[in-house]
C-alpha cells in the first residue's frame, strides 16, 4: 500500500513538472519567435514542431493531473439533490462511462500514433512522441478512474474532490 | 430524431455531473460507433490532436498566466490604488472604484475569474473596511469582474475566434465599446442604489504628493493595456505573441519593479496556470470530435430550420438565441457553452445576416452574465469564498446589476455599431 501511495505521489510530481516544463518551454520558444523577427539571422529549426509537441503535452499531462485530483470542470450544482447512495451510484456510472471514452483515447490513440509512420519535416523526428501524449495520459486517467471506482465501492463515505473551475 | 438524442444526452450527462470534457468526448465516441462502427474513431483522435495544436489557442495559457502573475506580483494592488484616485467624494465611491479597477484590469487580463480572485480580494477587503456590507462588496466584485473578458485581451474571444475562424484582433476591437458600456451600466446601477442602500461616502481625491506617488507607482502597470492593443493592431505581434509579452511584462513588474514575486510563487503560479489551461484545452480537445459529429449529423441545419419555422425575423431569432444562451449560462461553464452552441448557431447567424464578429461579442456578453447567474455562476463562488458570505446573500443583491447587464446585452445585440464601429474602422467585418 505504501508503495502504491509513493507511486501515486511520483506520478503527481511527474505530471506537475511536465506541465511546468511545457509552459516554460512554450514561453521561451514564443518569446524567441518575437525576437527572431527583429534578427532573422537567428532561427530555431522545427520551431512549429516543438511548439506543437509542448502544447499537446501541456494539455494532456495537465488533463491527467486534473483527472487524478477529480478536479476537471463539472456541474456539481445538483449533487445535493441526490441521496448519498444514489450519488455514489452516479459517480460509479460516470467513471465506467469515462472508461469507455478513455478506451477510445488509449486504443485508437496508440493505433494512430504507432501506425502513422510520420516524421516531422524539419526535425525529422518520429511523430510518435507527439501523438503518444494522448494514449499515454489517457492510460493514466484510466488507472485513476479504476482506483476511484474501487474507493467508492470500498468506502461508503468517500466523496470525490470537487473544485470550482477558474476559466472564462 | 438522432439530433434530439444528441442534445438530450449532452444535457443529461453534463447535469448528472460528468466532467464537461468527458461528456462531449463520450457522446462523440458513442455516436461515431453507433453510426459507423469503429471506423471513425481514428478521426476522433485526429480531431482531438489537431484541436490541441492550434496556434491561436496558444494565447490562452499566457493570458491566464499574465493575469495570475499580476495578482501575485503586486500589480493588481497598484491598479486598485490608482482607481481610487479617479473617484471623487461621492456616495458609494469604493463601489465605483471597484468597477473602474476592473475596467483597467480588463485591459491586462482576459479572465473574469482572475479578476474576481485577484482584484476581488483587495476590493472586498477595502470596501468592508470602509463600512460596506460584505455581501454588497462581494456582489459588486463579482459583477465588475465580468467586464474582464469583454474589454481586450480576452480568453473567450480567443476561443471564439478559433471556433468561428474570425480575426482575434477584430474581436478584441469589437469588445472595447461594449466593455466600456458594461462598466458605465454597472456604475449607473450603483448610482441608483447608492442612496437607497445608504452606501458610505468615500474620502475623495487626495491631491498632492501622496496621490502623485500612487500614480507614479502605477504607471508601469497602466502602460500594459495600451501597449498590448497598440502592438496587436499595429501588426507588430499576433494576439498569441501579445499574450507572451504580457506575461513577460507581468513577471518583470512583479519581480523587479514591485518586488513582490518570489521564485517559489512563480513556480506555483505557473503550475496553477497550467492546471487552468488544461481545464480549458481538454474541453476544446474533446469538443473537436463532438463538433465533427454535430456537423456530420446535420444538427446545425436542423436547428436552423426549426428556428426559422418559429420566426424569420432576425430580432426575434436574436432574442431566442440570447434567452437560450442566458439559460445555459445558469448551468454551464463559459467555454463549454461557446463550444457546444457555436457550431449549432453558426448557420443561423449567417442566415439572418449577423456578422460573426458582432455575434462573438453577443455571445461573450451572454457568457459573462452566465458567470454571475445562479446556480452555477463561477464568479459568485469565487467572491463568496473571499468575502465568506453565503451565495444566497449575494444572489439577493444581484438584481439591479443583472438588470444593467441585460440592458447592455440588449444594446450590444440590437445596435451592431457598438461592436462593429471599431473593427470596421480598421477594415474588419464581413457584413457592412
Amino acid at each position: 500500500m505504501t508503495y502504491l501511495i509513493q507511486l501515486d505521489k511520483t506520478v503527481a510530481r511527474l505530471l506537475k513538472w511536465t506541465v511546468i516544463a511545457c509552459f516554460f518551454g512554450l514561453f521561451l520558444l514564443l518569446a524567441f519567435g518575437i525576437v527572431q523577427r527583429s534578427f532573422p539571422a537567428i532561427s530555431v529549426s522545427g520551431y512549429d514542431e516543438l511548439i506543437d509537441l509542448l502544447f499537446v503535452w501541456l494539455t494532456f499531462a495537465g488533463a491527467a493531473a486534473l483527472w487524478r485530483e477529480g478536479s476537471l470542470y463539472r456541474v456539481g450544482a445538483f449533487d445535493k439533490i441526490w441521496s448519498p447512495s444514489l450519488r455514489r451510484l452516479i459517480s460509479i456510472a460516470i467513471h465506467v462511462a469515462m472508461l469507455f471514452l478513455l478506451w477510445i483515447l488509449v486504443y485508437f490513440g496508440a493505433d494512430f500514433g504507432f501506425n502513422s509512420g510520420e516524421t516531422t519535416p524539419y526535425l525529422q523526428a518520429n511523430k510518435i512522441y507527439w501523438y503518444v501524449a494522448i494514449p499515454l495520459n489517457a492510460l493514466l486517467m484510466s488507472v485513476y478512474s479504476i482506483v476511484a471506482i474501487l474507493r467508492i465501492l470500498r468506502n461508503p463515505n468517500f466523496v470525490e474532490h470537487q473544485e470550482i473551475s477558474t476559466l472564462g | 430524431m438522432l439530433v434530439a438524442y444528441i442534445l438530450i444526452a449532452t444535457c443529461i450527462t453534463i447535469l448528472l455531473g460528468f466532467p464537461i470534457a468527458g461528456a462531449l468526448g463520450l457522446i462523440a465516441g458513442v455516436i461515431m460507433i453507433a453510426t459507423s462502427g469503429t471506423d471513425l474513431l481514428l478521426i476522433f483522435i485526429q480531431r482531438t490532436y489537431a484541436a490541441t495544436t492550434s496556434f491561436p489557442l496558444l494565447a490562452i495559457p499566457f493570458f491566464i498566466l499574465a493575469g495570475n502573475l499580476m495578482n501575485v506580483g503586486g500589480t493588481t494592488e497598484r491598479i486598485f490604488e490608482v482607481a481610487k484616485l479617479l473617484v471623487g467624494r461621492v456616495r458609494g465611491g469604493l463601489a465605483y472604484v471597484n468597477v473602474i479597477g476592473s475596467m483597467i484590469f480588463a485591459g491586462m487580463s482576459g479572465s473574469a475569474v482572475a479578476d474576481a480572485a485577484g482584484l476581488g480580494v483587495i476590493e472586498i477587503r477595502a470596501m468592508v473596511k470602509e463600512g460596506y456590507k460584505a455581501k454588497f462588496a462581494a456582489t459588486i466584485s463579482a459583477v465588475s469582474a465580468t467586464i474582464g473578458p469583454i474589454i481586450p485581451p480576452s480568453i473567450p474571444f480567443v476561443i471564439y475566434g478559433s471556433l468561428a475562424n474570425v480575426s482575434v484582433g477584430a474581436l478584441f476591437l469589437a469588445g472595447i465599446v461594449p466593455g466600456l458600456l458594461m462598466g458605465i451600466g454597472l456604475m449607473i446601477a450603483i448610482g441608483l442604489q447608492a442612496k437607497k442602500l445608504n452606501l458610505p461616502v468615500s474620502e475623495g481625491v487626495k491631491f498632492g504628493s501622496e496621490a502623485l506617488n500612487t500614480f507614479l507607482k502605477a504607471i508601469p502597470a497602466l502602460a500594459l493595456p495600451p501597449a498590448i492593443l497598440v502592438a496587436i493592431f499595429s501588426g507588430v505581434v499576433t494576439p498569441t505573441e501579445a499574450a507572451v509579452l504580457a506575461t513577460a511584462y507581468a513577471f518583470v513588474l512583479g519581480q523587479f519593479v514591485y518586488r513582490e514575486l518570489t521564485w517559489q510563487a512563480l513556480i506555483d503560479t505557473v503550475w496553477e496556470s497550467g492546471r487552468q489551461t488544461a481545464q480549458v484545452l481538454f474541453i476544446i480537445a474533446m469538443s473537436a470530435p463532438f463538433g465533427w459529429v454535430l456537423i456530420q449529423q446535420q444538427v446545425p441545419n436542423q436547428i436552423l430550420q426549426a428556428l426559422m419555422k418559429l420566426s424569420a425575423d432576425p430580432i426575434m431569432i436574436l432574442l431566442i438565441i440570447n434567452l437560450i444562451l442566458l439559460f445555459l449560462g445558469m448551468f454551464l461553464e463559459t467555454i463549454a457553452i461557446m463550444i457546444i452552441t457555436y457550431p449549432i448557431l453558426a448557420p443561423v447567424i449567417v442566415a439572418i445576416g449577423i456578422d460573426p464578429i458582432h455575434f462573438g461579442v453577443i455571445m461573450v456578453v451572454n457568457m459573462m452574465i452566465g458567470l454571475v447567474t445562479p446556480p452555477v455562476g463561477l464568479c459568485l463562488f469565487v467572491v463568496s469564498g473571499i468575502a465568506k458570505v453565503p451565495i444566497a446573500d449575494i444572489v439577493g443583491e444581484l438584481a439591479p446589476y443583472l438588470l444593467a447587464m441585460v440592458v447592455v446585452l440588449g444594446l450590444v445585440t440590437y445596435v451592431p455599431s457598438f461592436s462593429m464601429w471599431l473593427p470596421q474602422l480598421f477594415g474588419f467585418g464581413l457584413i457592412k
